[in-house]
């Protein structure tokens, strides 16, 4: 092994530095035209009329289009309603708008600037129907329904709506008897929390590219995380067969989750059906990547925990409640994935959650970095620490009591294996690194405020479907050299860097041999499900090294043949083939067919291929649901602990953030610098999550603060005063490449609830919102 | 109403037809397909666009096209020397300061800016020179150690501390 394990320099920081990376809105087409988009004032209206006459009019307009049913039906009343697990969404508002910032209508022109200026001149005619905003509202007997057609709506199997309300998933986890349970604990607690809606605000907008094939097809390029996918939700939506679909990503700029499942590709691909033949290009404004894409969290809930006096926790018992806006499909698996994950990383024998997505009219909600996990872990692990002062325990002690070990059955009855990662020892690292004292107050007062320390654990696993497949291919050169083409949208986690890595060790091979090819294509590479939950490196990892081992099987039969020898005397080893002899061949003789000294040539050029399938089965449950939210897992998991030092400004109310720390055991570290770079990221993304940012909403269900002015993230100067600490417990994974596990989103997990903890430890004051509000 | 307007962009002298709202923004990246300014925002509480006027980083989102008439300018494009990079996107490399990218231009667009305005930067100079650039990938610990490498290369003995 030579270069995993190696700082290795990104592979494409210097195209970035230079600006010659291509993103979404970098693309120009020849003929190509610009769409803009009509977006609804009202949270929840019916769509009495619209009035297009005058915007037609405008000079440079090419087309305007609205989302009349008559306008987006496919032939025989066939719309084309976007989803997989819940098909609920058209691609433009049909006959009622159900968030404030929905579209409505859109023009097409010559440029951005005709068609906004059409834009203005679309009459609709709206009947406002009361807008539901609050989670519990919704759920109640008599809220207005958001989609009376519920019932009637597509579902993949597994997913529970409650026809007749805004429910439209209910998960289920049981574990033991919690109810039971809680009766013979000594101490019980139980807390309401929430965490608002916020936006990824990744830095590029969202963005599509689309053509109508004169064929019928799509061809569609767009700034997504997973294109096949997308390529997915639109073949069903527009009745295509995928071959007739073709999705590109060019560079993503920051995705973070809001580039999976879709954005604005079914918008897109409406629009530019009414144009066949030409390129039209939809890139959001960043208003609207606050009030009209996916945006993230809107969880409240509550957690219960009981334990014993010594610590040992009984029972737990969470509701999740996923404010999930207008629509379902981005949203119904975050519901699951906060749902398995909400009691937190410990050994608790009786577990009872309900998680609920429901329909509210706010802006829809989709995959946000940590994926449900740190809403849960907001709840779960201020609750320890609640507890810990309760028995007047170390909250660090308390945890460590409790953390999962090698062994245990976690909560949807996956046995942990050694070497799936060493909490324990986590905790034990970010409490040493933040400098936490066992026992003692860990709060001080200087001159400038009061200093306060947290420790919390986190877990993460990525939620995945059980064929959740990855392949990869390594196409071999001339030269020895090899492209590896592997559907990794490369947002910036640097897993172009991290598969080459893998790909040159398994191959034998110097990085400079190897291609990895950074911009997938849904007709031309081999399929993936999709780059999130922090799998990549995992699951592309195991892909590449059977690509790998396949290539050098061919590369092994074509010298075996060429040379005349018995096939297992041949051997391959970085880069040179020997067949017991003291002669050594290099590999180039190979890759491309072997060609004797009488010219005639043995074998071809060599491909190799490779998969991983997950192995979801669990020994002993033989279907999964024989007890609810038992057995439907995932293939890994990371566990880690964080630490946050503050000290807090009683004069001021300002808290500033003296140390961030990470400590994870994320298995064998591929690249150090770019597993640190992945793990700052998210603490920082983490820290404005509880600290600054928040979607504000008026009574009517208008977002107030949809723009960067307003919706503050952290800049430079918030970050000046940190101290960053990031330590790599590297339990090797027994399954993983090299023994990798994901590692992308865990950082934002427990940041949150460090921070929460540390200020009431600062103040005695408890904190169950956020952001943090002191 | 449309303007004639005359720039010099990259050192290449340019004659332009432009419309009284465009942006330099939009004419630099649409018509002249120097697509290394991004637009992260259009309002100017990004950085994603910045780019060199007459010497010194501008937003070219706030600014119009009939605006910046005559002017000199300077974008990512014309800085990278034909066969290498510049000392300020070396140290983005090093310093694994670069993650999706979108940001990084105007980052480097910045720094430049101000080191060309005064080579001996502190890094606190270099850390004013980025206020209000905005980057929600590396947390920023890479960037700031970025400021550091330039001031400690630069002549002048380093005067500066990152943490107090
Ligand atoms: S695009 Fe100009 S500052 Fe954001
Ligand atoms: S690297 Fe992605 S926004 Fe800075």
């Amino acid at each position: 092994m030579k270069v995993v394990g190696q700082s290795i320099l990104r592979a494409d920081a210097r195209e970035k530095v230079t600006g010659q990376t291509l993103y979404i809105d970098d693309l120009q087409f020849p003929g190509m035209l610009h769409a803009r988009v009509l977006r609804s004032p009202h949270a929840h209206a019916f769509i009495k009329a619209i009035d297009v006459a005058a915007a037609r009019k405008v000079p440079g307009v090419r087309a305007v289009i609205t989302g009349r049913p008559e306008e987006q039906d496919l032939g025989g009343g066939v719309y084309p309603l976007v989803g997989a697990c819940i098909v609920d969404q058209p691609p433009m508002a049909m006959d009622r708008v159900r968030f404030a910032g929905e579209a409505v209508a859109a023009v097409v022109a010559e440029s951005v600037a005709a068609a906004e200026q059409a834009l203005k001149l679309i009459n609709v005619t709206y009947q406002k129907l009361p807008a539901v905003l609050d989670v519990r509202e919704a759920m109640a007997a008599d809220a207005p329904l958001i989609h009376p057609d519920l019932g009637n709506y597509q579902m993949a199997k597994g997913f529970h709506p409650k026809p007749g309300t805004n429910i439209f998933h209910h998960y289920k986890l049981r574990k033991g008897d919690a109810k039971k349970a809680f009766k013979t604990c000594d101490v019980v607690l139980e807390q309401e929390f929430s965490y608002p809606h916020m936006s990824h605000v990744q830095l590029e907008p969202h963005g599509a590219l689309a053509r109508w094939e004169p064929t019928g097809g799509i061809d569609l390029y767009s700034s997504t995380q997973a294109p096949f996918v997308v390529r997915g939700y639109l073949a069903r939506a527009f009745r295509l067969p995928l071959a007739r679909v073709r999705v590109r990503a060019p560079a993503v700029g920051g995705g973070f989750g809001g580039k999976s499942d879709y954005t604005v590709e079914p918008l897109t691909a409406y629009i530019a059906r009414h144009l066949p033949g030409v390129w039209v290009k939809l890139i959001l404004e960043r208003e609207e990547m606050f009030t009209s894409s996916v945006v993230g969290r809107g969880v409240c809930g509550s957690y219960k925990i009981g334990a014993k006096r010594d610590g040992a926790i009984v029972a737990a018992q969470v509701k999740y409640l996923l404010n999930a806006g207008g629509y379902g499909e981005c949203a119904i698996n975050v519901a699951v994935g906060g749902g398995q994950n909400s009691p937190g990383a410990y050994r608790i024998p009786n577990i009872m959650v309900d998680s609920y997505a429901v329909y509210t009219n706010r802006v829809p909600v989709g995959a946000f970095r940590g994926y449900g996990h740190p809403e849960g872990n907001w709840m779960s692990e201020r609750m320890m620490d609640q507890l810990a002062r309760e028995l007047k325990m170390d909250p660090v002690e308390l945890r460590l009591k409790n953390a999962y070990r090698a062994g245990d059955k976690n909560a949807i009855a996956q046995r942990l294996h050694p070497a799936q990662g060493d909490l324990p020892r986590c905790l034990r690292e970010a409490a040493k690194a933040v400098g936490w004292k066992k026992g003692a107050s860990n709060v001080t007062r200087t001159r400038t405020g009061i200093r306060a320390k947290a420790v919390c654990s986190f877990m993460k696993s990525p939620v995945q479907a059980t064929n959740a497949q990855v392949s990869a291919l390594l196409k071999f050169d001339e030269d020895g050299g090899a492209a590896l083409i592997i559907t990794t949208c490369d947002m910036g986690q640097g897993s172009a860097t991290v598969y080459g890595q893998i790909a040159a060790d398994a191959l034998g091979l110097p990085l400079e041999k190897i291609r990895v090819l950074r911009d997938p294509d849904t007709s031309l590479f081999p399929s993936d499900w999709q780059t999130i939950g922090s799998k990549g490196t995992y699951t592309g990892g195991i892909a590449i090294i059977r690509a790998a081992e396949h290539a050098i099987e061919q590369i092994r039969t074509t010298a075996a043949k060429g040379l005349g020898v018995p096939r297992a005397r041949v051997r391959y080893e970085n880069g040179v083939i020997t067949t017991g002899g003291k002669k050594r061949y290099p590999l180039h003789l190979f890759t491309n067919g072997y060609v004797r000294p009488d010219g005639r040539t043995i074998g071809g050029p060599v491909l190799g291929y490779g998969v991983y399938t997950p192995d979801l089965q669990i020994p002993g449950i033989p279907k999964p649901g024989l007890q609810e939210g038992q057995g439907k897992v995932s293939a890994s998991w990371t566990f880690g602990a964080q630490a946050v030092e503050i000290e807090f400004n009683p004069k001021t109310g300002r808290i500033k953030v003296l140390q961030l720390v990470t400590a994870m055991d994320a298995g064998r570290i591929i690249n150090p610098r770019l597993a640190r770079g992945q793990t700052v990221g998210g603490m920082v993304q983490a820290m404005g999550q509880a600290l600054m940012e928040t979607m504000i909403y008026s009574p009517e269900g208008v977002l107030r603060n949809p723009r960067l002015t307003d919706y503050k993230i952290p800049s430079l100067e918030d970050l000046q005063d940190t101290d960053f600490k990031v330590i790599f417990v590297e339990t090797p994974d027994h399954k993983g490449p090299f023994g990798a596990r994901g590692l992308a989103e865990h950082s934002t997990v427990a940041i949150p609830a460090c921070l929460g903890n540390a200020l009431a430890n600062a103040t005695g004051q408890e904190i169950y919102q956020l952001p943090i509000k002191p | 109403m449309k303007h004639d307007i005359q720039l010099t962009v990259n050192g290449i002298p340019r004659n332009l037809t432009v419309t009284a709202d465009d942006t330099l923004l939009r004419v630099l990246r649409e018509e002249l397909h120097l697509t290394g300014a991004k637009k992260g925002c259009g309002e100017g509480e990004c950085g994603a666009c910045t780019i060199i006027m007459n010497g010194e980083a501008i937003r070219a989102c706030l600014v119009l096209a009939v605006e910046a008439n005559g002017a000199d300018i300077l974008t990512i494009e014309g800085i990278t020397p034909p066969n290498g990079i510049t000392r300020v996107q070396q140290a983005f490399i090093e310093a694994d300061a670069v993650q999706c990218g979108f940001c990084t231009p105007g980052f480097v667009m910045a720094l430049e800016a101000e080191l060309r305005r005064n080579p001996r930067a502190t890094a606190a100079d270099l850390r004013n020179a980025l206020g209000g650039h905005l980057c929600r990938c590396t947390g920023y610990e890479a960037i700031l150690q970025v400021t550091e490498t330039l001031a400690t290369s630069a002549t002048r003995p380093k005067n500066t501390k990152k943490r107090a």
